[in-house]
């Protein structure tokens, strides 16, 4: 089950004066197995590019196809949604209910499921963002911790069992450890589903973790490509944004004179490089 | 969700936008005054003219004006009803008759008076706040209340928490649309017929939007505190009101329009007998 996107285009306030383009004729495909990472500064068209795919927006010029959806008919919008999950930034914004079980099942139940299947996709979409069920179930969502409203929010989506899962920003406002908890987790949901699509500003987590990544400016998309493609030079960086940490440390080295070539994505092969530069001299 | 325009500013410039918003406001409350003194056709002729040529001179297209109106619909329709069930005034030609349903041509005439006094009623502050931003609106209020700190009511704090409502308005709706969002994501089903379930869709959105105002409201506090705000009264502004040439002259000829109605009603000039023409009163 793949994502093809055509061609789309979207303008929000069709009737202003000054008509702006939140996307312009982006094209992209995302295929089984991808994590897929959706990169460009603020105001780039990432978040309405995300929303086209669940639905919520309504699409006005060019071709979504996902699975057997027909985004040119009238689309059964609660088998979309159960099929493609979206994450917001700040997720743990969203939680309402009493219990953290009850918030958790709030889509499945929404989805009419029977109530044994709505228990037992909580349960298992709890343990599966790292929470402990018996734990946390009874507790109120509002007495966690930061990290926990987050994973509980995410456990939120999951309890609908998507197939794709569209996470925006997913790590933003975490401590260090609390982003790479998060990163984990999102990493270790890839075996249960179909794709991963994130849209990021840490071009770190980026690296280490997605296969490709698509980039966009001012609603277009500049392209697709494999990380290591993408940092190879400054590209990135003229579209306001950050190397990786160490892709941009290499740069640094490598006009140092201490290492060859700068073409190296994580924090290993750059050690790698600078041993072998070191060896060879 | 965005649409929804703060109040109605009308953005343009024209004199009356530029007309101080203290002047403006003093006109709008003794026009609503001067609307109950009206009780003849001519006179709320009188009305329409002036009207018409404010709405001319604020370069506010009439047809948005009059859009205005809308809200009043159901009330105006109720009037009507009234006037036809509880007439009580002369019954002598009948204009249409059905059944034991008599319409009397007085019946008419009261009724037509009653409807064009709401819609007068309407329009005045409809045009302040087309012409008005609400920000001007709230100082101009706290200028004119300024006597009341007189007698030890805290008039600059009221006005401080009107315009930081003002401002954390948009913001609110921003965060509305988010976490409508994100649970419609979730399947949540706003577009229920049934109105009982459609008051219960609201609690996935009240819960997390009262959650994250009074959120906002702490940090704001906080913010504020660390900045030593100890009071609101010596407020400096950005945009002070200020008196012009526009202002008197606005002032006479409301006071001109005001007079002219106090004659048609009490005929303070003799020698122009009103009653002449009958057909007016
Ligand atoms: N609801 C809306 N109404 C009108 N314009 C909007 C709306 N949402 C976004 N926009 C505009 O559309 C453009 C793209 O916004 P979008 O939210 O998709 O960007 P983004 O890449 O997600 O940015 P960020 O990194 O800040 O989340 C921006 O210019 C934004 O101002
Ligand atoms: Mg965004």
């Amino acid at each position: 089950m793949s994502v093809t996107i055509e061609n789309l285009s979207y303008i929000y306030d069709k009737k202003a004066v000054f008509k702006k383009n939140a996307l312009f004729d982006v094209s992209l495909k995302v295929e089984d197995g991808d994590f897929f990472a959706l990169v460009g500064r603020t105001g780039s068209g990432k978040s309405t590019l995300a929303m086209h795919l669940n639905g919520l927006i309504r699409k006005q010029t060019g071709v979504i196809l996902i699975d057997d959806f027909d985004f040119d008919k009238k689309i059964n919008l609660k088998a979309l949604r159960a099929k493609v999950g979206i994450v917001f930034q700040y997720p743990e914004s969203q939680l309402f209910a009493d219990t953290v079980a009850l918030d958790v099942g709030f889509g499945p139940k929404n989805l009419k499921l029977d109530p044994k299947e709505i228990d037992a996709r909580v349960r298992d979409s709890i343990g599966a963002v790292g929470l402990d069920y018996d734990e946390i179930a009874g507790k109120s969502p509002f007495e966690l911790s930061g990290g926990q409203m987050r994973r509980v929010a995410i456990a939120g989506v999951l309890a609908m069992k998507p197939e794709i899962l569209v996470l925006d920003e997913p790590t933003a406002g975490l401590d260090p450890q609390g982003k790479k908890d998060i990163m984990e987790l999102v990493s270790s949901l890839r075996s249960s589903l179909k794709a991963v699509i994130m849209i990021s500003h840490n071009m770190d987590e980026v690296a280490k973790y997605c296969n490709k990544v698509a980039l966009m400016d001012e609603g277009r998309l500049v392209g697709v490509f494999t990380p290591r493609q993408l940092f190879r030079d400054d590209t990135v960086e003229r579209y306001g944004l950050l190397l990786p940490s160490a892709v941009s440390l290499a740069h640094k080295l490598k006009a140092a004179g201490v290492i060859n070539d700068a073409d190296i994505l994580g924090e290993d092969e750059l050690v790698a490089k600078i041993l072998e530069a070191k060896n060879i001299k | 969700m965005r649409e929804i325009a703060l109040g109605q500013y009308y953005q343009t410039s024209s004199i009356v936008h530029s007309t101080d918003a203290r002047v403006k406001l003093l006109i709008s409350i003794a026009y609503l005054v001067m609307v109950f003194f009206v009780e003849t056709y001519i006179g709320f002729g009188v009305l329409a003219v002036c009207f018409l040529l404010t709405v001319f001179a604020s370069r506010v297209p009439l047809f948005k004006v009059l859009k205005s109106l809308k809200v009043i619909l159901f009330l105006a329709f109720f009037t009507f009803l009234m006037t036809m069930l509880f007439y009580g005034g002369a019954k002598k030609t009948v204009v249409w008759e059905w059944w034991i349903i008599k319409i009397y041509e007085g019946q008419l005439y009261a009724c037509g008076l009653v409807l064009l006094r709401l819609v007068f009623l309407v329009l005045g502050p409809t045009m302040l706040t087309f012409t008005t931003t609400p920000v001007e609106l709230t100082d101009g209020l706290e200028w004119l209340l300024k006597p009341l700190a007189l007698i030890g009511i805290p008039i600059h704090s009221g006005a401080l928490v009107m315009s930081m409502t003002l401002r954390i308005i948009p913001n609110l709706i921003d965060e509305t649309d988010r976490i409508i969002n994100a649970q419609k994501s979730r399947c949540a089903d706003f577009d229920s017929r049934n109105i009982f379930k459609r008051a219960k869709a609201m609690i996935p959105i009240l819960v997390p939007l009262i959650a994250s105002s009074f959120r906002k409201a702490d940090e704001l506090a906080d913010a504020m505190d660390s900045r030593c705000f100890v009071g609101a009264k010596n407020r400096t502004r950005m945009r002070k009101l200020r008196f012009t040439w526009r202002d008197p002259i606005a002032l006479i000829l409301f006071a001109a329009e005001f007079t002219v109605i106090l004659w048609l009603k009490f005929n303070f000039f003799p020698f122009v007998d009103l009653s002449t023409v009958g057909w007016i009163v």
